[in-house]
């Protein structure tokens, strides 16, 4: 694990600020929910496409991964909205 | 003697079926190896889609609960602790931190304050204003109180009296309200019922300056017509004579304090809340999925498997935000 930090350590530093961005608007969007599920839709958005230019820029992409950080975005995102109903 | 192997066609109703063991299952869903292509079965994007219907349905579950009211109140009960003393004490805090004075009940807005979140109930809306056009100006002018200013809060299933505030306080217009100066009177009502199938408690604030007018308790029927508020939760009226109606509400409740408290669930008590009925299972279902990744790379990286898949890491760092989000999401909405 620390290896692949330390080589996609550009990819992880955004990703975290970007998590931790997010993380911070959700909450202060409270109680506004229909901008709460904006900004998870926005989230998912952000991630499926973080996966791929990780993925891309490392030669290493196929169809299942691809499909693998859909469905986990979806997962995520309808996990967010659905608590907000 | 050569050894006959048996050979069964693809109809034949004797092929030996092969049996999966629970064993066998559960090391096809969570231990990486040959069967699962090296990853998984639960982080395969097909079972992982799956898992969004499982989510999916299991969300529609608690809320087909709804539609079984009797079960419902038993089971989810209402989900607000709110407690109309305390969203007085806690209105006039914020009014203090200005150096404000502190509101006094008035009978009166208690009295329109019930009737609009009544109004909410039977008509089945969400709103300032009713789909009819009803403001919520009609409600003090029907409770017989003649005002300078008005304006009004609302305010639904909140779990407790200060994270109803502090969404108040958040909101530049609710808080406007709550810290205007011209409003030196309160009604306060908080309702249990049901809203479009759902059991909701409605808090309402009806904040408003007396105007210098008589009352006169007549049935006239003289047109009122009050004039458009700036904003749509606060109205102004110039004080002068003006006739009103003045219906007596007999479905007040008074508290101690001569607020109003709506009626309680049927259970008197919460056996579980919706909302923490929902992020539990949510949260289970995060739970689930960062172990799987986590125990996941742990095999992978002990048993040197070559295999090109997402990033785990940066899936439980998503999952994590996520579970975090959840444990620390609360409810209640108020109308922006």
């Amino acid at each position: 694990m620390p290896k692949l930090l330390k080589k996609h350590r550009l990819a992880f530093l955004i990703l975290f600020l970007a998590l931790a961005v997010f993380a911070f608007f959700f909450s202060r969007f409270w109680p506004n929910k229909m901008l709460q599920r904006y900004l998870a839709v926005g989230m998912g958005t952000f991630y499926f496409f973080w996966g791929l230019i990780t993925h891309v820029k490392s030669t290493k992409i196929t169809s299942d991964i691809v499909f693998e950080y859909l469905a986990m975005s979806m997962l995520a995102v309808l996990l967010l909205i659905l608590i907000t109903l | 003697m050569p050894r006959v192997r048996k050979k069964y066609s693809a109809k034949s109703r004797y092929r030996p079926k092969k049996k999966i063991s629970f064993k066998d299952y559960l090391n096809n869903l969570f231990l990486p190896g040959k069967k699962n292509r090296y990853r998984p079965q639960l982080l395969h994007p097909e079972t992982l889609m799956v898992l969004s219907f499982v989510v999916l349905g299991g969300f529609s579950l608690f809320n087909a609960i709804r539609f079984f009211p009797s079960l419902a109140d038993k089971i989810l009960g209402f989900a607000s602790n709110i407690d109309v003393n305390r969203v007085l004490v806690a209105t006039n805090e914020e009014r203090a931190r200005l150096g404000l004075e502190p509101l006094q009940i008035n009978e009166k807005l208690n009295q329109a304050a019930l009737a609009k979140a009544q109004h909410m109930f039977s008509e089945q809306y969400w709103a300032h204003s009713s789909p009819e056009g009803v403001q919520p100006w009609n409600f003090i002018k029907n409770a017989g109180y003649v005002y300078k200013y008005a304006g009004e809060n609302l305010a639904r299933d909140f779990d407790s009296t200060g994270e109803m505030m502090v969404a108040w306080m958040n909101s530049p217009t609710h808080k406007e309200n709550v810290i205007n100066p011209n409003f030196t009177q309160i009604g306060l009502a908080v309702v249990n019922g049901t809203l479009s199938g759902f059991n909701t408690t409605l808090v309402v604030q009806m904040f408003a300056a007396p105007g210098a007018v008589e009352f006169k308790q007549s049935a006239s029927k003289e047109s009122y017509t009050l004039p458009a508020p700036a904003d749509s939760s606060v109205g102004e009226i110039p004080t002068e004579n003006i006739e009103i109606d003045v219906v007596e509400s007999d479905l007040a409740k008074v508290g101690e304090l001569g607020m109003v408290e709506g009626e309680r669930s049927v259970s008197g008590r919460i056996l579980f809340s919706p909302i923490y009925l929902t992020k539990t299972f949510f949260l289970l279902v995060v739970v689930l999925i960062i172990l799987t990744l986590i125990y996941d790379a742990f095999i992978s990286k002990n048993r040197r498997y070559q295999r090109v898949v997402g990033q785990n890491f940066a899936h439980i760092m998503l999952f994590l935000t996520v579970g975090f989000l959840l444990i620390l999401f609360r409810g209640g909405t108020i109308i922006p």
